[in-house]
C-alpha cells in the first residue's frame, strides 16, 4: 500500500515509436521535387540545410504524388487512413507487447494531419483488440503540442480511475500536405516536417517504475494567434509559420518554467533532463540560450530533428524515447518536457524518472 | 530617446546583423523579411542588437503585428520601440 512518502503518480511505463517505411535524405527530396518548385526562392538549398534535418520518413513519396498536380484533400485523406492504421497500429502493438489488453480502460489519441470517421482511435482499438467498453478520446488539429493534451487527459483519467491504465498515441503524417506554393515560408515548412507515430502506456505507479508525470502547465498567448496557422484547403492542409515564432517563445519561456517548477520548490538547476520539441533549429537555439542549457542537454532534441524532422505532436515523445535511450536517467532525477504550437500555445510538463 | 535617434539605432542594428543589406536601402516602409530578406538567423542577430541597445525590451507586442505579411516594417519597429521606451519605468 503506498504511503504519503511514496505517492503514486500517473507514470509512463512503456513507450514505442514507428515510422513509415519510406525514408529519404533532405538532398533526395530537394533534387527530386523542391529544387524545381523553389527555383525562384533565393538560397533554397541553403535554407534546406539550415533547418538541420538530414532524413525524414514519408507516408507517401511527394516526388511522385505531386509530380504533375496538387492532389485533392480526399486523396490525401485516403492516404492518411492507410498510414494511420498501418504505422499507428505498429507503434501500439509495440507498446502493448506482453500487456493484458483487458486491463486498459481508456485510449487517448492525437493527430492533426488527417481525418477519417469512425475516428482512427476506434479503428486502431479494434485492430489491436482493446475491450468493447473502452473510453476513447480523439484530439484533432491542435498541432505540435498535442502530446501534452493526450498526457493530460491520461492524468485526468487516472485521477478518476486510478486502477485503469490509459493507452496513448500520437500519429502524424505531414508529408501528405506538401503543396506547391513557391514561397520561402512553404520552403521552410517542407524542409522541416516528417512523419512518425508514438504510443505509450500510462498507469498509476510509485517511484522507479517509469516516467512519473508530476505536474503540467499550459500557457496561451492569445494575441499571437496569427503567427502560426493550420487550415484545411481543397488540396490538403496549409500551414503558415512566422519567422518570429521562436522569439515570442524566447520572451516567455523563462516565466513559464518558473511557474511550472516553483510550486514544487524546484529551480532550473534541479532539472537534469530536457525533452524539448524541436519545432525548428532556432526554437532549440532560443530555448537553450534563455534557459542556459548545454548542447548535451539538447542533444536528444537535435538528434530527433536531424534524423526524423519535426513530426508534429509525435515529436516530443520521440525526444523522450531518445532521452531514455541515450541518457539513461537515474531514478529520482527530474526532467522537463516542452512543446509549442498554434495559439501560440506553450505546454510544459515536469517529470521524474 | 527621440524617434530620430531610435530610427538611426535600428538602422545601424539592421546593417550590423545583416551584412547583405546596404545602409542606403533601408527605408521606413521596408519589411524586414519580405524586403530585406532576413531569415530567423538574421532576425535573431537583430533582436540581440536591439536588446543590447534598448535594455532587454519585451518585443512580444511587435511580433504580434508582424503576423500580417509584410507588416514587419522598419517604421513599425521604430514606433513600437518609441512606445515601449516611453512606457518603461
Amino acid at each position: 500500500m503506498p504511503n504519503a512518502a511514496t505517492p503514486r503518480l500517473p507514470t509512463l511505463t512503456r513507450l514505442s515509436s514507428a515510422f513509415p517505411p519510406l525514408r529519404f535524405s533532405q538532398r533526395e527530396i530537394y533534387d527530386g521535387l523542391l529544387r524545381h518548385w523553389y527555383a525562384e526562392v533565393p538560397n533554397a538549398w541553403e535554407l534546406m540545410e539550415n533547418v538541420r534535418v538530414r532524413h525524414r520518413h514519408y507516408a507517401w513519396d511527394p516526388r511522385e504524388e505531386l509530380a504533375e498536380r496538387s492532389p485533392g484533400t480526399a486523396r490525401r485523406m485516403a492516404a492518411y487512413k492507410r498510414a494511420v492504421l498501418a504505422v499507428g497500429g505498429e507503434s501500439l502493438r509495440g507498446t502493448l507487447e506482453g500487456v493484458d489488453r483487458a486491463t486498459i480502460g481508456s485510449f487517448v489519441m492525437a493527430s492533426c494531419t488527417g481525418y477519417t470517421g469512425p475516428t482512427p482511435e476506434l479503428l486502431l482499438a479494434r485492430d489491436v483488440g482493446l475491450r468493447a467498453d473502452l473510453r476513447r478520446t480523439f484530439i484533432g488539429h491542435m498541432g505540435c503540442y498535442a502530446a501534452f493534451n493526450v498526457l493530460k487527459t491520461a492524468m485526468d483519467s487516472l485521477a478518476a480511475r486510478p486502477d485503469e491504465p490509459v493507452l496513448v498515441n500520437c500519429s502524424e503524417f505531414s508529408s501528405l500536405h506538401y503543396r506547391p506554393e513557391r514561397t520561402r515560408e512553404q520552403a521552410v515548412i517542407h524542409a522541416l516536417f516528417g512523419d512518425a507515430c508514438a504510443s505509450a502506456l500510462v498507469s498509476m505507479e510509485g517511484p522507479g517504475v517509469g516516467v512519473q508525470l508530476v505536474r503540467s502547465r499550459t500557457e496561451q498567448l492569445y494575441a499571437t494567434h496569427e503567427l502560426m496557422t493550420w487550415d484545411v484547403l481543397d488540396d490538403g492542409f496549409i500551414m503558415t509559420l512566422s519567422p518570429y515564432v521562436p522569439f515570442v517563445i524566447a520572451e516567455h519561456i523563462g516565466g513559464l518554467l518558473g511557474r511550472l517548477l516553483g510550486p514544487e520548490g524546484l529551480e532550473l538547476g534541479d532539472v537534469r533532463h530536457w525533452v524539448v520539441h524541436p519545432g525548428g533549429p532556432k526554437i532549440l537555439d532560443v530555448v537553450g540560450d534563455k534557459l542556459r542549457l548545454t548542447g548535451d542537454d539538447l542533444g536528444p532534441s537535435y538528434r530527433v530533428l536531424e534524423e526524423r524532422g519535426n513530426c508534429s505532436s509525435t515529436t516530443v515523445l520521440l525526444v523522450l524515447e531518445e532521452v531514455l535511450r541515450s541518457r539513461s536517467p537515474a531514478r529520482g532525477e527530474y526532467g522537463v518536457m516542452l512543446a509549442f504550437g498554434p495559439g501560440l500555445t506553450m505546454e510544459s510538463m515536469l517529470v521524474r524518472f | 530617446m527621440d524617434e530620430e535617434t531610435i530610427f538611426a539605432q535600428v538602422t545601424e542594428a539592421i546593417v550590423r546583423s545583416n551584412r547583405d543589406v546596404a545602409h542606403a536601402t533601408i527605408h521606413a516602409d521596408a519589411s524586414l523579411v519580405a524586403d530585406l530578406g532576413m531569415d530567423s538567423m538574421r532576425l535573431a542577430a537583430l533582436i540581440g542588437e536591439l536588446k543590447a541597445r534598448f535594455g532587454d525590451v519585451d518585443l512580444t507586442g511587435w511580433y504580434v503585428t508582424t503576423a500580417r505579411h509584410g507588416a514587419d516594417t522598419v517604421r513599425g519597429l521604430v514606433d513600437f520601440l518609441c512606445r515601449a521606451l516611453a512606457a518603461a519605468p
